[in-house]
């Protein structure tokens, strides 16, 4: 295959990623109703993605041990409570 | 030759089916992990260590190769994805037909490629090139189509033709989405009886299956959703054609509870097992005609 095909396929790509995650226009051809609910299901996966995201960094942020400052806050904690 | 997997219904690999899949090892005999979430700069997360050690096959499950990218697939992707099978000990690797990015913009989802000669040259280029680095081999997974390319139904190539060449003139091995091909149909009007009976099943490494909705009169593949009554009435069509498949169940979203993703794998067991006896029976009353004969 040559280049210039390489090439135009490689743009036609870029303009119904475009059309999908940056609004961008609907490339001649595509059936309006799929690249719209495409729109959709992008927007609504990613937010998915984002809330898994969170969900993960604060399970691993609970799983860390404790810095020296919270380390040295919580014993001291734990001493005064013992000491009532 | 296919890649060694064990014939029995699997289960998705993820932190929240991680407990899981530790208690049913034994009876799921194999697993698949996102390839991108697996970490390499550290050793291996203790669960996954556990479940190799166990003789629980992993398979590395990439979804941001681009196999479909007519701009080419990244080397460095491609070199993280043989280092994670390497990590895994895998039996396979598994990618999808499609591509993911373009115009220096990343979707984060599994776009559909024209069904065009130009295309498959594209594919089995960079397919090939894949298979070079990776040290096991590589299935490919036919995708759930947001859309189809306009040139796509006046196109001389079939789906199912599109697949097959791709696999013929790579060598690659076929992960079948079931669940997807039931989107397809269902979204594109195909007939997915007739996309079986046109691919070549022989080449099947594994089936994936995953649930999903209808919304809007589209049928959408969620994985967050319990696999419904058309996928696993096309998976006992594929058993009728191969008895002998391994079959994994996708969850990606909306875990809901240990019990009903066990009631869930026991379903598709049931369709498998059925599926098995009544392949079995026909060849016993097949033989005793012979007997006859």
């Amino acid at each position: 295959m040559s280049r210039e095909d390489r090439a135009a396929l490689a743009e036609a790509q870029a303009e119904i990623v475009r059309a999908l995650v940056a609004d961008g226009p609907i490339p001649d051809g595509f059936r309006r109703e799929h690249v719209v609910a495409g729109r959709q299901l992008l927007r609504d996966k990613r937010r998915r993605v984002d809330e898994r995201r969170a969900r993960a960094r604060a399970r691993r942020e609970q799983a860390q041990p404790l810095g020296w400052g919270r380390r040295l806050w919580s014993l001291l904690r734990s001493a005064l409570r013992g000491s009532r | 030759m296919r890649a060694r997997l064990p014939n029995t219904v699997g289960l998705g690999w993820r932190p929240e089916t991680a407990w899981l899949i530790h208690c049913e090892r034994e009876r799921l005999g194999f697993t698949e992990v996102v390839a991108e979430s697996v970490c390499l700069v550290a050793p291996l997360a203790a669960p996954l260590r556990q479940l190799i050690d166990a003789g629980v096959a992993v398979v590395p499950h990439g979804v941001s190769l681009s196999l479909g990218s007519a701009e080419g697939i990244e080397p460095a992707r491609l070199d993280r994805l043989a280092r994670v099978a390497e990590a895994l000990d895998a039996p396979l690797v598994s990618e999808h037909i499609a591509f993911v990015r373009g115009a220096g913009i990343e979707t984060d989802h599994l776009l559909p490629v024209p069904r065009t000669r130009a295309m498959l040259d594209i594919l089995v280029d960079n397919v090939r090139q894949a298979m070079a680095v990776l040290p096991v081999p590589l299935a490919l997974e036919n995708i759930a189509k947001l859309f189809e390319w306009p040139d796509d139904e006046a196109s001389e190539i079939s789906e199912a033709a599109f697949v097959s060449e791709l696999l013929a003139r790579t060598g690659a091995q076929l992960l079948l989405d079931v669940s997807n091909l039931h989107a397809n149909a269902r979204n594109f009007g195909w007939d997915p009886l007739a996309f079986l009976d046109q691919l070549p099943l022989d080449r099947v490494a594994y089936v994936h299956l995953a649930g999903g909705v209808s919304r809007d009169g589209v049928y959408r593949d969620t994985h967050a959703h319990p696999v419904g009554e058309g996928s696993l009435t096309l998976l006992a069509a594929l058993l009728e054609r191969v008895p002998a498949v391994p079959v994994l169940l996708e969850r990606d979203d909306r875990f809901t509870s240990r019990a009903a993703l066990v009631a869930e794998l026991d379903q598709i067991r049931a369709v498998v097992d059925g599926s098995r006896r009544s392949v079995g029976e026909r060849e016993l009353r097949g033989a005793e005609w012979a007997d006859v004969a």
